[in-house]
């Protein structure tokens, strides 16, 4: 389950509530403690946020998976294989090397006696601020000793300091501190009884929440100085962390994973029956939503139901190609505004949606249909049964069933099938208007496409109406403000949560429906750092 | 900054911005832009009234041709294959694409050849440069004596000397390496040719109508089959030497325009970097009902510009692999040069020629006037 959608009438209620002086945050139990693997986006933000951003990180990561919806969920449920060690070792070998040659060393902290000989002082130095970068806290003693002692003894043999350091520095690259996010809960003194997170977990937990990345040295050094477990130095850190530039790379990870965005890696079209549909357009039609996103969101601070709405987006050449449009940059971005009365409104009518959610060869209103409920509205559909008769939906080229409408319909008819199609197909019918590959067209066959249809009691004509249905539907929030706690917790709701989900979505739609707002109420919430006392006694 | 649509603003909803640009005063005025997807020399289908006396020699055998038997036979053995090309190339040598060197393709005159086959047929494609299409108040255009074609349909005479002096080497025949690489060029991103269409009213009804040609250095979109796609955005060359706009008349669905000199920026492979120049230049375009275009574009081609770019450039190499010999194309082009006699002289500079164009809609882009557009900085 992916959670409870908070229900229309609880919401209104919460709201009108809070247009008085507002209710506090409620308590929680909270949920137990995550030990969580790095994901391939944080990996690659770490490294680049603590060796440079020229830093190459070359490797084939062990595969994210998706659980609850979910890729921050899933990493809670991963460990890395025997074969996927290997590579995170040579991935750290890798990096190791050219953290510490000729062209990053002027970034090291000291400089070695002789650069041929160890010098465990300046070998201590360096292992020590980036040891603690890299693990998100302080090293221990031993931890550094051990690193510093391989270090010595690399130099000692290849007559290299830096080769020698680099084979230190690479043994905390490979280690399970730095590729899980293992979170340590302690007794909370303002609230005898319950545990919160440690003040490190805490900045992990801010870090990879707000920027996509470990925690940087400022926020560190305010976890040493237990700034994160004072609210007032709590609320300085996040302030400082959502007005950072960072905090696009944490809102690009945070919509690429709800929108289910690795399934772009695996996008690929009929290049006969979509000849304009190239990896190119695959890349862009990515980043062009998230670019509309941010800029949305983060830019113009927009509210986020209109971003199923919103005709403001980003073009490169090749998405003009698909969308036939004009796009006058020659390499790169412009910005586009689709005039009112354009079949084009809001990420639902976006190449990122359409081509996403299709088959390689033809549109799908079932599919579409299924990721709007799933992704957008956080409903569950459930899977197919396995002797499915296809035979008529896929056959695009029957006289008898000209649209997909027509197809569907007859598809209907058969009883295994009604009951889920009717969750879905209505929805996706919305975005007939757009074949396989995002593309615009007024019929199909010679027939007119009817766009027409039901969402939730709302009725819309056509995608454009479906995206103004969607920022209409109380789900549609709620959804969103269910899923970034699961990302930012890494797990599911716990049972006792679902008074402080009540809370943070009446506090998401007090705020305008800010996406940043949202993002500060969980960062500077008790709740967020809350662990379950139950877990404390499980584990023993 | 403004682009032109490829399609009629009641066709292409999605376009509706970019139709309100273009409308501005009449209401129905129209543009539509398109991407030329095949520029072929318009050279008559193999007729074998055409060649009585077969196809032209290559370089290679007219120069084997004028030796001993014996010194024939042994430049012919594989193992002499460097020495005769080395000979080929004398007195200069092969320094390379674009290096200039002393020889037969890079100086013509100074160098004996048989003279070139050229067509013996009465038929050829092309356009009647002399006759109708004359510049409005024009009774006839200065020329050289020559022999018109007559068309396919024998209704109209044709200018195409260009065709009469190369339609008889292997590879300028219809559908050969020159027209192959032409087509290919495209596709590669070597040139990249634009035509806009304007009009005061919808260009569904007979009027006057704007013609831009214009070369674009930015590579057509193609897709993995080759094809050249719809619907792209491709900007103007920044150089103002290669557009040209030109009024014509719109009947039928056809344009006609009126003469204009017109150069076209040409790139082959790293062996060809040169213009199209054509002078006196005139389009006929039909708008096809699926919103293509295709018609032809006839002119005077500069003997020398023509020379430099499409024999000289490509060196010897080329000549023996298309088969003709360089000094005799160069002959040929001068004693059949029809166009643009030089006042003292009367000798024609340039010589009549046409080509063959298809095609597809095309968003074409206007960079800003004195600038260049940039390579855009990521947003965000």
């Amino acid at each position: 389950m992916r959670g409870l959608p908070i229900k229309a009438g609880i919401v209104l209620t919460l709201a009108l509530g809070l247009s008085g002086c507002g209710p506090s945050e409620p308590k929680s139990a909270g949920g137990p403690p995550q030990i969580r693997r790095l994901t391939e986006s944080q990996y690659r933000h770490a490294i680049a946020d603590i060796f440079g951003g020229d830093i190459k990180v070359a490797g084939r990561f062990e595969p994210d998976i998706r659980a609850d919806g979910l890729l921050a969920v899933g990493s809670g449920k991963v460990t890395v294989t025997p074969s996927g060690f290997e590579q995170y070792d040579a991935i750290a070998q890798g990096i190791a090397l050219q953290a510490v040659d000729e062209k990053h060393r002027d970034a090291l902290p000291c400089r070695p006696a002789s650069p041929k000989a160890p010098d465990d002082a300046c070998a201590t130095q360096f292992l020590r601020e980036s040891g603690r970068l890299l693990f998100r806290r302080p090293l221990t003693e031993q931890e550094l000793r051990e690193q510093v002692e391989v270090a010595h003894a690399a130099t000692a043999t290849l007559g290299d300091f830096y080769g020698g350091l680099s084979y230190g520095l690479a043994g905390f690259l490979a280690a399970p501190e730095f590729l899980f996010r293992v979170e340590a809960a302690e007794p909370d003194p303002q609230h005898p009884g319950l545990l919160r997170l440690d003040r490190y977990a805490k900045a992990s937990r801010l870090s990879f929440l707000l920027w996509d990345t470990a925690p940087d040295a400022e926020l560190l050094d305010a976890a040493d100085r237990g700034d994160l477990d004072t609210r007032d130095g709590l609320k300085r850190e996040v302030d400082r962390m959502i007005a950072s530039p960072r905090l696009e790379a944490g809102t690009r990870a945070f919509f690429a994973d709800m929108l289910g965005f690795v399934a772009f890696d695996q996008l690929a079209k009929d290049a006969v029956i979509y000849p304009k549909f190239s990896l190119k357009v695959t890349n862009d039609a990515r980043e062009q939503t998230l670019r509309t996103i941010v800029d949305h969101l983060l830019a113009r601070k927009g509210d986020y139901r209109d971003l199923f709405t919103t005709r403001k987006t980003f073009l490169t050449r090749n998405l003009g190609l698909v969308y036939r449009v004009p796009v006058e940059t020659r390499n790169g971005w412009e910005a586009h505004e689709f005039p009112a009365g354009d079949p084009h409104a809001g990420l639902l009518t976006e190449i990122g949606f359409l081509a996403l959610h299709a088959h390689p060869g033809r549109s799908s209103a079932t599919l579409r249909g299924k990721a709007i409920r799933e992704l957008l509205l956080c409903q569950k559909v459930p899977m197919p049964p396995a002797n499915v008769n296809f035979s008529i939906v896929q056959d695009t080229n029957n006289p008898k069933f000209r649209t997909a409408r027509d197809r569907l319909t007859a598809h209907r008819t058969e009883p295994t099938c009604a009951g889920c199609h009717k969750i879905m197909d209505p929805i996706g019918l919305g975005l007939e208007n757009f074949d396989g590959a995002g593309q615009y067209r007024p019929d199909e066959n010679g027939a007119a496409i009817d766009a027409s249809g039901t969402l939730d009691g709302m009725n819309f004509a056509d995608a454009a109406s479906l995206g103004k249905a969607l920022h209409d539907d109380p789900a549609t929030t709620s959804c969103l403000v269910n899923d970034a706690y699961r990302y930012a917790s890494g797990r599911e709701i716990a049972s006792g949560e679902q008074d402080w989900m009540g809370y943070l979505q009446q506090r998401f739609a007090a705020d305008g429906y800010r996406f940043p707002d949202l993002l500060r109420a969980i960062a500077t919430s008790d709740t967020f750092y809350r662990i379950s006392p139950t877990v404390r006694e499980a584990a023993r | 900054m403004h682009a032109s649509p490829s399609r009629t603003c009641t066709i292409l909803m999605a376009s509706t911005l970019l139709c309100a640009t273009a409308m501005t005063s009449p209401a129905d005025a129209e543009t539509r832009g398109f991407v030329v997807t095949h520029f072929a020399l318009a050279n008559h289908d193999n007729d074998p009234a055409d060649c009585p006396d077969g196809l032209n020699a290559s370089a290679k055998d007219i120069y084997l041709q004028s030796l001993p038997e014996a010194e024939r036979a042994r430049l012919s053995r594989p193992e002499s294959e460097k020495e005769l090309w080395a000979l080929l190339y004398a007195p200069g040598g092969n320094k390379g694409p674009g290096k200039r060197t002393h020889n037969r393709c890079a100086d013509p005159a100074d160098f004996e050849s048989p003279p070139l086959k050229t067509v013996q047929g009465k038929i050829a494609e092309g356009m009647d440069l002399q006759g109708k299409d004359l510049p409005a108040g024009a009774t006839s255009r200065p020329t050289c004596a020559h022999e018109q074609f007559d068309s396919l349909d024998g209704a109209q005479k044709i200018d195409n000397q260009l065709w009469r002096v190369m339609g008889c080497i292997r590879g300028w025949k219809r559908g050969a390496d020159i027209e192959k690489y032409a087509h290919d060029n495209i596709r590669a991103g070597e040139y990249t040719i634009l035509v806009e269409v304007s009009a005061a009213h919808d260009l569904n009804k007979d009027g006057d109508v704007e013609v831009g040609l214009y070369s674009s250095n930015d590579q057509a979109a193609i897709d993995p089959a080759g094809n050249v796609l719809p619907d792209a955005s491709l900007q103007i060359d920044e150089d103002p030497k290669y557009r040209a706009t030109v009024h014509g008349r719109l009947v039928g669905g056809v344009i006609t325009t009126e003469p204009v000199d017109l150069r076209l920026h040409y790139r082959s492979a790293g062996y060809v970097d040169t213009d199209f120049y054509l002078k006196a230049a005139r389009l006929h375009l039909e708008l096809k009902p699926d919103g293509s275009a295709k018609g032809m574009l006839g002119g005077y081609y500069d003997v020398e510009t023509l020379y430099d770019g499409f024999i000289r450039q490509p060196q010897v190499v080329t000549s023996v692999l298309l088969s003709y010999s360089c000094p005799a194309v160069y002959s040929a082009l001068n004693q059949y040069a029809d166009g643009f006699p030089d006042p003292k002289t009367g000798k024609c500079g340039a010589i009549s020629t046409a080509f063959r164009i298809d095609a597809i809609p095309a968003f074409v882009i206007h960079p800003k006037a004195g600038t260049k557009t940039a390579d855009a900085a990521l947003v965000h």
